[in-house]
C-alpha cells in the first residue's frame, strides 16, 4: 500500500467535494489517539467525509483504483482502543459522522442507524418524539451506536449485549458493491429489523470488529420502557469477597432473573472519575492500604461494588429483587442500598434507565495533566474460584509495574469478563514504558490460562490475534483467506484485529 | 473564592495567554477574542479565567450532568478557548471538531489544560 497520490486526493475531492477532503495537518491531528504518548504511530494520511452511501461507495472504487488504505470510523469515540486513528500511519480515515439518519419502528421496539447517529443523538430523538423506548448506552455516550454495536461494545441494561441486538445490516463491501443482510436481502422487506437470521448462511457477525466490509446502516433491537427498574447498589468489604458474590450471581444470570451484564468494581473506579490521585497521595508507588481505606471511607463504598437492575412489569421485578434478597442472604454484605424506579417517576437520569453519560471518561484525569487508559480484557469462566485467581495474578502485576489497581469483573450470561484498566500519564515517559510491558504481560498471562481478550487497542491487535492459536492460528487463516477473496488490493483497515490482505 | 499563589500565577499566565493567542491573528482567522470560553466550575482557577473572560461560558461541570446540552446546542461561529481538565478537554474538541473547528494551541496550566479551538 503506497501513500495517497495527489491523483487519488483530487478524485477523492471531485467525488464527495473538496470540503470534506481533510488533509491538513491540523486535520491529521483531529483523526489521531489522543491517549497515546506519540500521536504520530498511528496518525493518518488524512480523513474523507462522505454523505451518504452511494459516496462511500464511489470512495471505495477510487481507492482499489489507487491503491488507498481506507480505516473506516463512525464517529470516531473508540477511547481506550485508539480513538479514529488507524493501525498503520498513512491509512485515510473514512469518517462516517456525517451519515446521521434515523428510522424508528415505535411499535416493533426496532431502529435502522447510520454510523453517524451517537447515543446523544438518538436519545434525543427518541425523547423529542416522545417514543417509549430506552437506550443501552456504555460508559462513553459521544460514540457511535452502530460502531459501538459493531465493536461488541456493553451497555448498563439488558440489552446491554450490544452486538447481540444488531438485526440486519447495510454493508458496501471493498469491492463497492452493495448488501443488505439477514432479510434486507429481499428488496423492499418489512422484516429487515424484525428476524435476524435471514435465509441461508448469516453474515452479520462478520462485520463486527473486522475489516471485510463497511458498514453504512445497522439495525438494532430497543428496549420497551420496563413498567419498573429495581435493585440494588451492593458493597463488599474485602478483596476475598469477588469469588462467592460471583458463584451468587451467576445462577440468577443464567436464569435470566438478572438480565443486565452486573460489573464487580474495585474502589479506585469511584475515585479515578471523581478525583485526581494527587487528592490522595504524591507518593509515585501503588496506592497503599491506607490511602485506600481513605477512599473507601471518602465515597462509602467496598473493596467490591456492583449495581444489580431488574427490569420489566412491576410485579416480575419485584419478584426478582425478592429473589436477590435470598441469593444475599446471611452472607458478608458491607452495605445495600436499594434502586427503585417505575413508571411515572420522575427520570432516574442514569445509564441504568438509558441516559447517555460521559462521567466514566474522566479517569483520564487521575494522574493530572494529559492522561489516558488502555483497557486488557480477558474472558474467563463463570466461576467465583478461577475470578479470585484471576484478580490475584493481575494485582501482583499491577504491583510489580506500579500501577494503581483498576478492575472490574462484568457477568455474562455464560462467561465472566475480567476489565483491566490501565491509567496512565501519557507525559511519564517511565509510566508509559512500564504500561506496555505490563499489557503484554497481562496477554502472557491470560494466554497461559487459556483465557482470550475480547476486543483491544489498534497497537495489540496483532498480539492479542496471535493468541487464538487452535490449529496453528486455523481461524486468523479463515480470515485472511476471507480478507483476500473480498478484499484483493487490501484497501480497507488493514491490520483491524489482526487480519491483513497478503498484498497489504 | 480563596486562590492560591500558585493558582493565581497560573491564572495570570492563562490571561496572558488568551490575550496572546487571541491576537494572534494569523493562526486563527483575524479574531481577536474567542467566541465562547469554556470553564470548568469546580476549579477555581478556571472560574475566575471565564470570570475575567466576558465572554460567553459554558461550564463543562455542569454538563457533565445535564447531557452537554449547552455544549451541543451552541452554534456560534468563532474561536473557543478553554481552561478543563485533560478528559473533559477531549470530550468537547472531539465535538468543536466535528464541526470543522481545528485545535490551535494546547498547553499545560498547572492541574488543567489551556487550549484553543478555530
Amino acid at each position: 500500500m503506497i501513500a495517497p497520490t495527489a491523483a487519488a486526493w483530487r478524485d477523492f475531492r471531485a467525488a464527495i467535494g473538496p470540503e470534506w477532503v481533510l488533509t491538513s495537518e491540523e486535520d491529521r491531528g483531529t483523526y489521531s489517539d489522543h491517549f497515546a504518548a506519540d500521536e504520530s504511530r498511528h496518525r493518518p494520511a488524512g480523513a474523507l467525509a462522505p454523505a451518504d452511501t452511494g459516496q462511500v461507495r464511489e470512495i471505495v472504487r477510487i481507492a482499489n483504483r489507487h491503491r488507498v488504505a481506507l480505516w473506516p470510523i463512525s464517529r470516531g469515540k473508540n477511547f481506550g482502543y485508539g480513538g479514529p486513528a488507524p493501525v498503520v500511519a498513512g491509512t485515510v480515515v473514512l469518517d462516517l459522522s456525517r451519515m446521521k439518519r434515523i428510522t424508528v419502528d415505535a411499535d416493533n421496539g426496532t431502529v435502522l442507524l447510520e454510523p453517524g447517529v451517537g447515543f446523544f443523538d438518538l436519545y434525543d430523538h427518541l425523547q423529542a418524539n416522545h417514543i417509549p423506548l430506552w437506550l443501552s448506552v456504555p460508559g462513553n455516550s459521544w460514540g457511535s451506536v452502530a460502531g459501538n454495536a459493531l465493536d461488541r461494545g456493553v451497555g448498563y441494561t439488558s440489552y446491554g449485549d450490544h452486538a447481540a441486538r444488531i438485526c440486519g445490516l447495510e454493508v458496501v463491501l471493498p469491492d463497492g458493491d452493495l448488501v443488505r443482510t439477514g432479510m434486507g436481502a429481499m428488496s423492499g422487506s418489512p422484516t429487515w429489523q424484525l428476524y435476524r437470521n435471514g435465509f441461508g448462511p448469516g453474515w452479520d457477525s462478520m462485520f463486527c470488529q473486522s475489516n471485510f466490509g463497511i458498514v453504512t446502516a445497522l439495525g438494532l433491537w430497543l428496549m420497551p420502557e420496563p413498567e419498573a427498574v429495581m435493585g440494588y447498589d451492593y458493597e463488599f468489604d474485602r478483596p476475598e469477597d469477588l469469588g462467592w458474590v460471583i458463584d451468587t450471581l451467576m445462577p440468577l444470570r443464567r436464569e435470566g432473573i438478572i438480565q443486565q451484564s452486573p460489573s464487580i468494581g474495585n474502589w479506585l473506579r469511584s475515585a479515578a472519575v471523581m478525583t485526581t490521585r494527587q487528592q490522595w497521595t504524591h507518593d509515585k508507588g501503588p496506592l497503599d492500604e491506607k490511602v485506600i481505606t481513605a477512599i473507601r471511607e471518602r465515597f462509602k463504598i467496598g473493596w467490591w461494588g456492583v449495581q444489580i437492575r431488574c427490569y420489566g412489569r412491576q410485579e416480575i421485578a419485584e419478584a426478582s429483587v425478592r429473589v436477590l434478597d435470598r441469593a444475599f442472604a446471611g452472607k458478608p454484605v458491607l452495605a445495600r442500598k436499594p434502586a427503585h424506579w417505575v413508571r411515572g417517576d420522575p427520570p432516574e437520569g442514569s445509564p441504568f434507565t438509558g441516559v447517555p453519560i460521559t462521567f466514566p471518561l474522566a479517569n483520564a484525569n487521575w494522574h493530572g495533566g494529559r492522561g489516558g487508559h488502555i483497557g486488557y480484557s480477558p474472558v474467563l469462566p463463570p466461576r467465583g474460584d478461577l475470578a479470585l485467581d484471576q484478580f490475584h495474578r493481575t494485582r501482583a502485576l499491577y504491583e510489580k509495574y506500579g500501577l494503581d489497581y483498576h478492575a472490574s469483573f462484568a457477568l455474562g450470561e455464560r462467561s465472566v469478563v475480567n476489565v483491566n484498566q490501565l491509567l496512565y500519564n501519557k507525559d511519564d515517559p517511565d509510566m508509559m514504558s512500564r504500561v506496555d510491558a505490563m499489557f503484554r504481560a497481562l496477554v502472557a498471562d491470560a494466554t497461559e490460562h487459556r483465557y482470550g481478550e475480547y476486543r483491544t487497542h489498534i497497537e495489540y491487535m496483532d498480539l492479542v490475534a496471535a493468541t487464538y492459536d487452535f490449529n496453528d492460528h486455523a481461524l486468523l487463516r479463515l480470515n485472511e483467506r476471507v480478507k483476500v477473496a473480498l478484499d484483493p488490493n487490501g484497501i480497507l483497515a488493514p491490520g483491524k484485529s489482526g487480519i491483513w490482505s497478503r498484498r497489504t | 473564592m480563596r486562590l492560591s499563589r500558585r493558582a493565581l500565577l497560573q491564572l495570570a499566565l492563562a490571561q496572558a495567554s488568551i490575550q496572546a493567542w487571541g491576537s494572534s491573528s494569523g493562526a486563527t482567522g483575524g479574531h481577536t477574542s474567542a467566541a465562547l470560553v469554556v470553564c470548568d466550575g469546580r476549579w477555581a482557577q478556571s472560574r475566575e479565567f471565564a470570570a475575567l473572560s466576558g465572554r460567553a461560558v459554558v461550564d463543562v461541570a455542569q454538563e457533565q450532568l445535564h447531557g452537554w446540552r449547552r455544549m451541543r446546542a451552541w452554534s456560534g461561529q468563532g474561536p473557543v478557548v478553554g481552561l478543563t481538565l485533560w478528559s473533559e478537554y477531549l470530550q468537547v474538541r472531539g465535538l468543536l471538531e466535528s464541526r470543522g473547528l481545528r485545535l490551535r494551541r494546547e498547553m499545560r496550566s498547572g492541574s488543567l489544560i489551556h487550549w484553543e479551538l478555530a
